[in-house]
């Protein structure tokens, strides 16, 4: 039985006709077009093409000793991809921890060209899974953080005690940097974290 | 007592489904507002639980935007879809256990979906961090139910026509289940397309899910407290077939700054403009339904609730329409500015509406009144006055990131000038989950609550039992 009366079932049926075309048609100008558009015209350039070799196949499933208790090794434990370089595991971690949270890897055309150096082409991202290029910017963007802070042993130390460092530096108040501690990330993970940040340049 | 087969009931009694999933979804309120409560509080003070792997801020995040979403307002959604699209096709709920057992298996999912966040499973997808299984499991468990009982209701209706609440549930139903698909980690997107279909679906929950069905719900609520008949049938057409055709479309505009195709950023931008006449129809469809009422507004809570939802509307719409075109995106992209107008969007507009439809529909599914008026006014006033210095704080901060992205001035120095308010939003966000378990508390009572007889039928009763 539907409804009162064949005529209200069909309007029914009708209007979700409606609803359908009107819907398919957004996806093909908002989906179908764009998406065709980035995968057919882009192309890497030198960097994304570096970045895109060393990362794993799918970072769907980010899992590799969350809680640190020294079991797991230092690769990418996912859906399909096994076992990556050490770049590739430091994104994992990256994502893992959620540190694109508050730190963007796109660098707008504002003063950040001063700051962090120039906006970069679609091709700096080349296949990276998932693209994490901009969220919220409570932190410095790391889009060029490579090329910024290329020591290993500060790098570490920062993602460690970040505002012990800071403050170390000759901040003067101790609000300078709002980010979290991370001493208790495994040498392994920091190791990954750090070496994925020097590569980012 | 003889318990045969003849006399078991062969369905739950209606009603039953909308009941769990209101009380399942005020739960959840009341730990996804914990959890972002705990978040804030590492905003300001970044050395809280540092140090505990499980409770960082990357994981205190995610399960705090997918706990409100997923657990309150799409829950809330459920339990009103379940309560109101019977009522208003005159009939029952086509499947009432289908109906239960997806709530309890939603309730499972979450509690599956959080652990997994805490030990640091997730796609890293933002509104999606939860893996592929979980994105299986929603779909067949959560989605699937809700979309048939919503249409199978509708098809098997007593009543000619279909009210402009169902439209909405049932587009809704169908256009977030292919977003959901579309921006899910699973679809393999890589590159800076993966950048875009984040977006593309972060806006489409939004747009075509959150906020028209918060919509649908005050279309029903209104009229039905007041008693007024919906203000206009033509405005109703305008609201929802431009949100069909708009809506849909804007995700870009997250992406302004973004290496992406510079005609589908104007496409986005202009077509995010375009989202004003949808929200200005439906607003005065609302609003000009009031007439003549509005002294229910102070007097009853289901109508504070919903028009103040109603009212954030106006400036989250305002806000939303023009934030994002190249003109201002520049200047507040990425800041605490973005931060308060998704609390407008999510905590103004749509909690505020889906709480008064549980103060509407909930005492009537218990056939109960409400334990404490006085109780419900204490939620309202910390819910709207911890929104709103919470929105004002935020939006402070945001300009304050927003002049530091602009002008000559260090990073470290921005983030020492927005501290206070900072701890500002800690304060007032604390009052919102304050307020959300003496909501809890409230509808507890009022459901333990013993069934008193009234006044009148006190001799009746006296008589009978005598």
């Amino acid at each position: 039985m539907s409804g009162g009366s064949n005529g209200a079932g069909m309007r029914y049926m009708i209007g979700m006709l409606a609803v359908v075309v009107i819907f398919a048609t957004s996806i093909i100008v908002t989906v179908a077009l764009p998406i065709g558009q980035m995968y057919t015209m882009i192309k890497p350039t030198a960097q994304g093409a570096y970045i895109s070799a060393q990362l794993p196949k799918d970072q769907g499933w980010v899992a590799s000793d969350p809680l640190n208790t020294g079991t797991a090794g230092a690769h990418l434990v996912n859906g399909y991809g096994g076992p990556t370089s050490n770049i590739g595991y430091g994104k994992v971690v990256f994502l893992r921890e959620g540190c694109f949270y508050c730190h963007t890897m796109m660098v707008e055309e504002t003063k950040d060209w001063y700051d962090w150096g120039a906006p970069e082409p679609a091709g700096w991202w080349y296949k990276g899974r998932p693209n994490v290029n901009a969220n919220e910017r409570t932190g410095p963007d790391l889009q060029h953080v490579g090329t910024r802070l290329p020591s290993k042993t500060y790098l570490i130390q920062h993602e460690r005690y970040p505002r012990r460092v800071v403050e170390a530096d000759g901040a003067t108040n101790h609000w300078m940097s709002v980010m979290p501690d991370f001493y208790w990330l495994s040498n392994n993970d920091l190791n990954a974290v750090v070496d994925f940040l020097r590569a980012m340049k | 007592m003889s318990a045969n087969a003849a006399s078991l009931p062969r369905d739950l009694k209606p009603g039953t489904a909308a009941k769990l999933a209101f009380f399942s979804a005020i739960v959840w309120f009341c730990i996804g507002t914990i959890y972002g409560g705990l978040a804030r509080i590492k905003m300001a003070y970044p050395d809280f639980l540092a140090g505990v792997p499980w409770l960082t801020f990357g994981v205190l995040r995610p399960s705090h935007v997918d706990t409100v979403i997923l657990g309150w307002i799409t829950m809330a959604f459920a339990a009103a879809i379940y309560y109101m699209t019977p009522a208003l096709c005159n009939t029952r709920l086509w499947n009432e256990k289908l109906a239960v057992a997806s709530i309890w298996l939603w309730n499972l999912g979450l509690v599956v979906m959080n652990a997994t966040f805490a030990g640091g499973i997730m796609t890293g997808i933002k509104y999606h961090e939860w893996t592929w299984p979980i994105d299986m499991y929603i779909m067949f468990f959560i989605m699937v139910p809700l979309a048939l009982n919503c249409w199978m209701t509708i098809l098997h209706r007593k009543t000619k026509g279909i009210y402009i609440s169902l439209w909405f549930f049932a587009a809704c139903i169908l256009m977030i289940a292919v977003v959901f698909v579309l921006g899910s980690d699973d679809m393999g997107w890589n590159g800076i397309a993966s950048a875009y279909m984040t977006w593309w679906y972060a806006h489409n929950v939004l747009g075509l899910w959150i906020t028209p069905v918060s919509a649908a719900i005050a279309y029903y609520t209104i009229p039905k407290v007041t008693g007024n008949p919906l203000y206009s049938h033509r405005i109703g057409h305008i609201h929802f077939w431009s949100i069909v055709g708009f809506y849909s479309t804007p995700g870009a505009h997250h992406l302004m700054a973004a290496p992406i195709p510079e005609w589908l950023k104007s496409f986005a931008s202009v077509s995010g403009v375009l989202i004003l006449i949808p929200a200005l129809a439906f607003v005065t469809n609302v609003l000009l339904t009031m007439e003549g009422k509005w002294h229910l507004f102070v007097e009853n809570p289901a109508i504070q609730w919903t028009l103040t939802g109603v009212l954030f509307a106006i400036p989250l719409n305002v806000q939303g329409a023009f934030q994002q075109t190249r003109a201002i995106n520049w200047y507040i992209h990425g800041t605490n500015w973005i931060v308060a107008h998704a609390h407008m969007a999510l905590l103004g507009f749509s909690t505020f509406v889906e709480v008064g439809a549980v103060y509407y529909a909930l005492p009537r599914l218990l056939g109960k009144p409400l334990f404490s008026v006085a109780l419900a006014r204490w939620h309202y006033w910390m819910t709207a006055i911890g929104f709103m210095g919470f929105w004002t704080a935020l939006t402070a901060s945001g300009l304050i990131e927003a002049a530091a992205k602009a002008t000559n001035w260090s990073f470290s120095g921005m983030l020492i000038a927005e501290h206070p308010y900072m701890v500002a939003a800690v304060l007032f966000g604390w009052m919102i989950v304050v307020g959300q378990w003496l909501f809890l508390y409230n509808m507890i009572r009022t459901a333990t609550a013993p069934v008193t007889v009234p006044e009148g039928r006190k001799a009746v009763a006296t008589a009978a039992a005598g």
